[in-house]
């Protein structure tokens, strides 16, 4: 009888579970995508050979070993043996910083179901297949099962793919009636669509548009970030009043991404607000940004309207492909193509002020927002363009925009009661988002001004070029530099050391805690700290 | 009394003064003396969804994201059928749940602002027939418009600065320029108000005609009147004081905020110290103005609180100027911060006693209603039964 082998087999298979469990959450924050989850995984040794997984097994293959070679071959001592390393297997080391908790949906659910499955089957099967020449219950067969139940632990990440594979005509299935739902709700609600891209500002010009549209409709926005065909789905399907406006965020992490959902949505106004080398690493090449991204306008019905932030030559350079015949560019810096400029543009801590210029009436207006950042003078104009469209005067955008608050989590800036000013733009930063927010934090001048950010990331070929750059430009904003991760921020480093930068009012440190403890520690009355991309557990 | 009253403090509500309500309700919620009542908080939520539990009397409580997961707290609903002046809470689970009436003996509304300081809580009230606390219908809808006020204000010959407009967010979109000239005609510097909500916010004081347009645009998003007055320049204070009564009116010890120079902001005015309230702010109490003009500011204060025919109490806001001695009636906030409990300690009346004193006021108030007939059998029933309805005019 191979009960010892049977009991282990059932036993290890705990950790191999537990450690399914654990992993899944990285899984979901790479969004199911098994290529970028395994990268995931490769990039660092304590992902896919985490210590408390490697201590252990090395120790209990040892004192196995040596029992053996010295001849002790009592089962129950063995058996012991690898119970004890299973239970220390069994207790993954604590997540470090949780951003991003694992969410449990139905479908991460049935991930965990299926994924387990096929462990076990695995576990079982290999057992099953290494032992059938061994005799029951000797030394030799429970460290081949011990050994096979490693095995089992550290492919649980394979499994996940597996599982996922497994899963995948019945997501297939789940997600395109979803879809369905999703686009007979739309139609129905005979609501105008609105769709807005971009490499980066999307969230906060739809933020905006919302709120001047607010004014006068009914308006359903994207939740939060929302911008893929699966998340546009889920705010239709979630909406419970009806609606005037449908405004949808549309990002891309590949080709065909945009034309998907505006084959869902079928946008009559689409919004294009940068191209930048934001998800580079995913698209390799800026030329597969711009097709990406030239799908929302290509989504359009011919007399559909398009805005096109005309800052940024790569949206212009959609706006000059000629479709459709509605073409509205905005441009804050005097671009003579552009209808709607802003002009004399002001900055202080109070917010921005400018005059608003329309072309094709020749109208002039005064602007006026608490909102900080340059780049918000953009993401004003392209609401304000897609409103334009829709009819409302510049006066009434205008009334509207002087109370606009900042999207969730985009550049804000408040005075603590110590007197300290917390500037936070703790999103996914990108160059021009960056420069932004340091013109900001040179507003102030009541004390330090201090910077902590560990960079920005997801830039592709470009981050370091790009981090490098941001390093060579950061003494001309503030007077202190803290960078969060050594290794990470090495480019910027590199960056500030070719400035005269004094070198001691830069600090690098290995975590967010330990910045956070400098932050609570050290800082003065009439200091203004700018918190820059805040980073998401991926990548800690 | 024989038994404890059942009183439903309201407050919250859909209202730029939310935040300053809850604070408000919980002083009353305190105030209240658990012998004589069984305090139910009636709670509205931002969204204008009503809740009712024992944990809503509590304001730390009130920093939980979701209101409705905290403990025992219930979705609920205010009845206006007048044979069922109370709340009714439906079941939220199980099968066999049953709505759960709770019969209501006076209402208690604490809600600053919109939503429930002008007068439309006041109208629910009245269809359930329901005793309630405070200003009726039409008082509370003259209060809450500030040019309302003056025209009513003016006809009974009380002071008020009569040098402002007012117009709808329409007319400004449309008529931009010419409202700024006629802004400009009334002289800088101004205050630019939203010309309905009782609190600081959206007031501006501006000095040129650019600020002038930006804090029209700020105050047309609050509300969809907004009014410009001229600001009165020179050695100014304003002086608050409160009233109590319904065909009886007394005016409290009169208050002098210190802070008139720079205008009250809403920070200012209620984040001194967010538990305490209204009653942080600084204050001089009573306001060092002389015997003479204390008297004439408090007959004018009870003056103005019948000439909108208030009911209950009220804080009657002026602005006197140092130089002349002139005073003007700035606003009445019928439902004001803190309902001025501040006003009334020196008068030897302590918050307990002022609450006391509301409800009965609610309730002699109420029984008036009860000399009043509302039922009178026409025979007009009968009359077109007998001759079909078509052969008769409708006289209504």
């Amino acid at each position: 009888m191979h009960t010892l082998a049977w009991i282990l087999i059932a036993l290890w298979i705990v950790p191999a579970l537990v450690r399914t469990y654990q992993v899944a959450r990285y899984y979901q924050i790479e969004e199911y995508q098994s290529a970028r989850f395994l990268r995931w995984l490769r990039d660092r040794r304590t992902r896919w050979f985490p210590r408390y997984i490697a201590v252990p097994m090395l120790i209990g293959i040892v004192i196995s070993a040596a029992l053996q070679l010295a001849k002790i071959d009592e089962p129950a001592l063995h058996f012991v043996l690898w119970v004890i390393v299973g239970g220390f297997v069994s207790r993954p080391e604590p997540v470090k910083e949780t951003k991003k908790q694992f969410n449990r949906t139905p479908r991460a659910k049935r991930l965990l179901v299926s994924a387990s499955v096929v462990l076990a089957f695995f576990i079982i099967g290999a057992a099953l297949f290494t032992t059938r020449n061994m005799d029951a219950d000797t030394p030799q067969e429970l460290s081949t099962v011990a050994i096979i139940g490693f095995g089992g632990i550290l492919l649980s990440p394979v499994a996940l793919v597996a599982g996922n594979q497994l899963m995948y005509p019945v997501e297939a299935a789940m997600r395109r009636r979803f879809r369905e739902q999703a686009r007979r709700k739309l139609q129905d609600s005979g609501a105008t669509v609105i769709g807005i891209t971009g490499s980066f500002g999307k969230t906060s010009t739809k933020h905006f548009l919302a709120h001047i549209l607010g004014g006068q409709y009914k308006v359903l926005p994207t939740p939060k970030s929302y911008n893929t065909l699966m998340g546009v789905s889920l705010a239709i399907n979630n909406a419970t009043d009806g609606y005037d406006f449908f405004i949808a965020e549309m990002g891309a992490y590949i080709p065909g991404e945009i034309a998907e959902i505006c084959q869902l949505a079928r946008p009559q106004i689409s919004i294009v607000t940068a191209v930048g080398p934001q998800h580079l690493e995913r698209f390799k090449t800026l030329e597969n940004i711009v097709k990406a991204k030239y799908e929302i306008v290509e989504g359009l019905p011919p007399d559909g309207c398009a805005v096109f932030n005309g800052d940024n030559a790569y949206v212009l350079g959609m706006a000059e492909r000629g479709y459709p015949q509605n073409r509205i560019i905005v441009s804050q810096e005097g671009l003579p193509q552009a209808r709607l400029l802003a002009e004399n543009i002001r900055q202080t801590i109070d917010g921005l002020f400018f005059d608003v210029l329309d072309r094709e009436t020749n109208e002039r207006h005064p602007f006026q927002t608490r909102l900080l950042g340059l780049h918000n003078v953009t993401n004003i104009l392209c609401a304000a363009a897609a409103a334009r469209f829709i009819g409302l005067s510049l006066a009434e955008i205008g009334m509207r925009v002087s109370v606009l608050t900042p999207a969730e989590h985009r550049l804000s800036a408040r005075t603590l009661p110590g007197g300290i000013t917390v500037i936070d733009d703790s999103y996914s930063a990108n160059p021009v988002g960056a420069i932004s927010a340091l013109e900001v934090l040179k507003l102030y001048d009541t004390g330090r001004r201090i910077v902590i950010t560990p960079g920005m990331v997801e830039l592709g070929d470009l981050q370091e070029e790009e981090n490098y750059r941001l390093g060579m430009r950061l003494p001309d904003y503030a007077t202190d530099v803290i960078l969060v991760g050594v290794e990470q921020t090495r480019p910027i480093q590199r960056g500030v050391h070719e400035t005269s930068f004094d070198l001691s009012r830069l600090l690098v440190m290995d975590t967010f805690e330990a910045a956070r403890s400098w932050f609570q520690t050290q800082i003065r009355p009439g200091d203004t700290v700018l918190f820059l991309n805040d980073l998401p557990d991926t990548y800690l | 009394m024989d038994r404890k009253l059942n009183v439903g403090v309201i407050f919250g509500s859909r209202s730029v003064e939310h935040d300053v309500s809850i604070v408000t309700a919980s002083q009353v919620m305190k105030a209240l003396n658990p012998a004589k009542y069984n305090v139910i908080p009636i709670y509205i939520a931002r969204n204008g969804l009503w809740y009712t539990g024992p944990n809503l009397t509590q304001l730390k409580n009130f920093t939980i994201d979701n209101i409705a997961d905290l403990a025992g707290t219930k979705e609920t609903h205010l009845s206006p059928n007048a044979n069922y002046p109370g709340i009714i809470t439906p079941p939220t689970a199980g099968l066999f749940g049953k709505n759960d009436f709770k019969a209501l003996d006076v209402a208690f509304p604490v809600i600053h602002g919109t939503h429930g300081e002008d007068g439309t809580l006041q109208g629910v009230f009245e269809m359930a027939n329901l005793p309630y606390v405070g200003a009726g219908v039409l008082a509370s809808a003259i209060a809450n418009d500030k040019a309302m006020t003056k025209t009513v204000l003016k006809a009974h010959g009380l002071p008020v600065l009569d040098k402002y407009i007012h117009f709808t967010r329409r007319e400004w979109l449309a008529n931009r320029h010419q409202i700024l000239e006629k802004v400009e005609e009334i002289g800088f510097p101004a205050f630019v108000k939203p010309l309905t909500l009782g609190s600081s916010i959206g007031i501006a004081r501006v000095e040129d005609r650019d600020k002038a347009a930006l804090h029209i645009d700020i105050a047309a998003n609050l509300d969809r009147q907004v009014l410009v007055e001229q600001a009165v320049v020179g050695n100014m204070v304003e002086i608050n004081c409160a009233v109590l009564g319904n065909e009886e009116v007394r005016a409290s010890t009169l208050e002098q905020p210190v802070t008139y120079e720079e205008y009250l902001t809403f920070g200012q005015k209620y984040m001194g110290n967010a538990s305490a309230g209204m009653k942080s702010q600084e204050r001089v109490i009573p306001a060092p103005i002389g015997d003479e003009l204390t008297q004439k500011i408090k007959e004018a204060g009870v003056a103005t609180f019948k000439a909108i025919r208030g009911r209950g109490t009220a804080r009657i806001d002026f602005l006197l100027s140092k130089d002349t001695q002139q005073f003007w009636v700035n606003e009445i906030n019928t439902l004001p911060g803190s309902l001025a409990f501040y006003l009334w300690e020196p008068e030897d009346l302590s918050p307990t006693a002022v609450c006391d004193e509301l409800i009965q006021l609610a309730m002699e108030e109420h029984s008036e209603k009860r000399h009043t007939t509302y039922d009178y059998k026409s025979g007009l029933i009968e009359l077109a039964a007998t001759r079909g309805a078509k052969g008769l005019k409708a006289k209504a």
